[in-house]
């Protein structure tokens, strides 16, 4: 029984295998576990959900970055524009 | 074959904010991303009578930052630190995702949210966006680091090990430990 626990409980390993499964492939053994788990927790199948929607933003994130919230300074700018004159 | 053109002048203009940007996501601190672009603009400028117009400046500016970034993890203080670092937040992170007994439970349920009912347009949108940046700002520097190299340049896992001097199980530690910490802050965004 104590395995079927560990397998049944064990959100953290699962949750990590399952994201690792999507670029690598896993053993036999973690794949069953894994997929196991997820099988009968809702939490799990949520996370991993959720994590594809992240990617899909992310991706697309990153793809723009210098439009977004971060940006260099005007000061700095300047500084290198003397720098490279 | 059409071949690319420097047009030094312009590239504070034209890719400050790019390059800046990328540089902040992988160090995650500004003085040391204005440092990196400072020195990709100036080895850019003086070996400029190499570049052989094979690739646009763009292009060719962000592999010699994604070199100077190389660079900057090679220096052994970094680079020791990632398994220590995860080894002493192993704790605080556990307690906050995980229950303790029954070998490690999400602590609060997850369920469907706000985003992960929402359409792709929705999640490329300026609104999902805009969270995504503050949420990626709020995560530990060390973990974020790492986590981005996946998705800023498509980099391989095998790859960004390389680079960081990381071992393929703690990059999977630090991939899973920021997707969780960057999900949970998006799904009180969405509360909020």
């Amino acid at each position: 029984m104590s395995y079927l626990n560990r397998i049944l409980n064990n959100c953290s390993e699962a949750s990590l295998l399952a994201l690792k499964s999507k670029e690598e492939t896993l053993s036999f053994k973690q794949k069953f576990e894994t997929r196991f788990h997820i099988y009968f927790c809702k939490c799990c199948k949520n996370f991993e959900k959720q994590s594809g929607k992240i990617d899909t933003s992310l991706k697309a994130f990153f793809k723009d970055i210098e439009n977004k919230d971060v940006k260099a300074s005007e000061s700095f700018k300047n500084k290198m524009k003397e720098l490279i004159k | 074959m059409q071949l690319h053109t420097l047009h030094c002048d312009s590239w504070v203009d034209n890719y400050t904010d790019y390059l800046y940007s990328f540089a902040f996501y992988k160090v995650g601190k500004k003085e040391e991303a204005e440092d990196l672009v400072q020195e990709t603009f100036l080895s850019a400028y003086k070996n400029r009578e190499s570049f052989n117009g094979a690739a646009s400046e763009k292009t060719w500016l962000t592999a010699i930052l994604k070199n100077k970034i190389i660079d900057y993890y090679r220096k052994p203080k970094l680079t020791d630190s990632f398994s220590s670092y995860l080894d002493q937040t192993e704790g605080s992170f556990d307690n906050s995702f995980f229950t303790a007994d029954n070998y490690g439970r999400w602590t609060e349920e997850i369920n469907e949210n706000f985003f992960s009912k929402s359409p792709d347009n929705y999640l490329l949108g300026k609104e999902f966006q805009h969270f995504l940046s503050i949420c990626l700002e709020k995560m530990p520097t060390k973990l974020r680091s790492i986590f981005v190299s996946k998705y800023i340049d498509d980099e391989k896992t095998e790859n960004i090990c390389k680079e960081h001097s990381i071992t393929p199980s703690n990059y999977w530690v630090i991939i899973f430990r920021s997707k969780t910490l960057l999900r949970s802050c998006l799904e009180k965004k969405g509360i909020n």
